[in-house]
């Protein structure tokens, strides 16, 4: 029972009320979430089948939901991006996780790991919350760390089993973002964007992992 | 910068300047020979022409940058024709508007960048120095009202323009393939690509400016930029070791 409710039923918290009050919050807040992930959903389909902008009236028509409706749960469409390009970052952790899982010993489980996180693909959702990505980073970068936290945790648990430096961790979650972008806007400063293969060599010779010469370690 | 407007048109050096020969060659078709006075004053009027909309235009980027300097990127046209001494009608005729300027000042401030670069590693002639040199020096800046706002425009600037982004790095990508390719040379590195490494560099550095100058995105703290540097001169194959370690 949340602390709120606790407060709510102050000293007359029988038995049977504090049932009823769970039951009753219980089905308030499944309702809540199922609604907010309906919007999410319908929010990224949008993202990636229109070329156009998209207007929350879409977004609500799409989940099957009033204007209204939508707004007690989000107060604006940027903050439903936000909340999807925080939900697609998860995926991107939980991906992760499982990677990592299915590969012996601690470098090569690094390699699976870096090879999965830089695996871009150059969807047309990826692309919106991308920009999206850029536009927050100018005014509100914490926020932007918090979606990151998941996928930066595992990176973090993986590095430091397999021995890399401190600080390997930001590198990795830098270069990553500076590869996504890059895919994803199609800019490589007129360069060549190497291959994920390659990519994942630089950065696996960069943290001193892997088979690449280590210089006397 | 301003000051430049005012430059003396009579200080102008006599030769072609090739930019106009076109433009001449469909005032004078025959390239009349009989006639050089004309080809000469036509040739003068051009090259004062161009060098007046290069020096005004330098103004307008001059009174930009130290806009952007004092108060960040809340200014208006206005006060940018107010700064330079030009009148709304004469910007329009240069600039399309505010983030056509601010791109041309991104362009100015990357090409001032690498100039300075240069200048600080010119004494330095181990290439895998001027590597880190460059790197440490790229990454190592205070942050100013002007470098913020660039810095935001420039985030802007990859995912809105990706070709201008792209236009605006070359000095640093010229740069750094110079950097790279003497390393190469000199034994430094081994053998490779020479673009894949320079955009490898160029990308996980740029990266690092964001995170430290707009605050870090990422969630998991950052290195001080020797460790950046030595990740960097690390993944291409090199060694390097900071002389000075910081505490």
């Amino acid at each position: 029972m949340t602390e709120k409710v606790a407060d709510l039923l102050g000293s007359r918290a029988t038995r049977w009320r504090e049932r009823v009050v769970e039951r009753s919050m219980g089905d308030a807040i499944r309702q809540a979430i199922e609604r907010a992930s309906a919007l999410i959903s319908a929010t990224r389909e949008l993202m990636e089948e229109s070329t156009e902008g998209v207007t929350v009236q879409e977004i609500a028509d799409r989940a099957g939901m009033s204007l209204r409706l939508l707004y007690r749960y989000f107060e604006s469409k940027d903050e439903l991006i936000a909340a999807a390009l925080e939900q697609y970052e998860y995926e991107i952790a939980e991906r992760l996780d499982a990677t990592v899982v299915a590969h012996e010993g601690p470098e090569g489980l690094a390699r699976a790991m870096l090879l999965s996180l830089s695996d871009v693909s150059q969807t047309s959702e990826a692309t919106r919350l991308a920009v999206h990505e850029a536009r927050l980073m100018q005014t509100n970068s914490a926020d932007v760390a918090r979606y990151h936290a998941p996928v930066a945790d595992v990176v973090h648990r993986v590095l430091d089993d397999a021995g890399a430096d401190e600080g390997s961790a930001y590198l990795v979650m830098a270069a990553r973002r500076a590869y996504s972008w890059s895919t994803l806007f199609e800019s490589n400063f007129g360069l060549a964007t190497p291959s994920q293969t390659r990519f994942v060599e630089l950065l696996m010779q960069g943290l001193a992992l892997g088979d690449g010469d280590r210089e006397g370690e | 910068m301003s000051g430049a407007a005012q430059t003396d048109p009579e200080g102008a050096d006599e030769t072609g300047n090739g930019a106009t020969d076109g433009l001449l060659a469909s005032i004078d078709p025959a390239g009349d020979a009989a006639s050089p006075w004309r080809a000469r004053v036509v040739q003068r009027s051009l090259d004062e022409a161009a060098r007046r909309s290069i020096d005004r235009s330098a103004a307008f980027v001059g009174a930009t940058i130290e806009l952007l300097e004092e108060r960040g990127d809340s200014f208006t046209i206005q006060d940018v024709c107010d700064r330079a001494g030009f009148s709304m009608r004469l910007f329009y005729q240069y600039f399309d508007g505010k983030a056509d300027l601010l791109s041309a000042v991104f362009e100015e401030a990357l090409l001032t960048a690498v100039e300075e670069v240069r200048g600080l590693l010119a004494g330095i002639d181990d290439p895998i120095e001027r590597l880190a040199g460059y790197i440490l020096r790229s990454v190592s800046i205070t942050l100013t009202p002007y470098r913020s706002a660039l810095l935001r425009y420039s985030a802007q600037l990859q995912s809105s323009n990706a070709s201008g982004f792209d236009q605006a790095l070359q000095p640093h990508v010229e740069f750094l393939k110079e950097c790279i390719d003497a390393a190469v040379d000199a034994g430094a590195l081994p053998p490779g690509d020479t673009d894949e490494r320079a955009y490898f560099v160029l990308a996980v550095r740029t990266a690092y400016n964001h995170s430290s100058l707009l605050g870090n995105e990422t969630s998991v703290d950052m290195p001080p930029p020797e460790e950046l540097a030595r990740f960097l001169i690390r993944a291409l194959g090199g060694a390097w070791t900071p002389t000075v370690t910081r505490s």
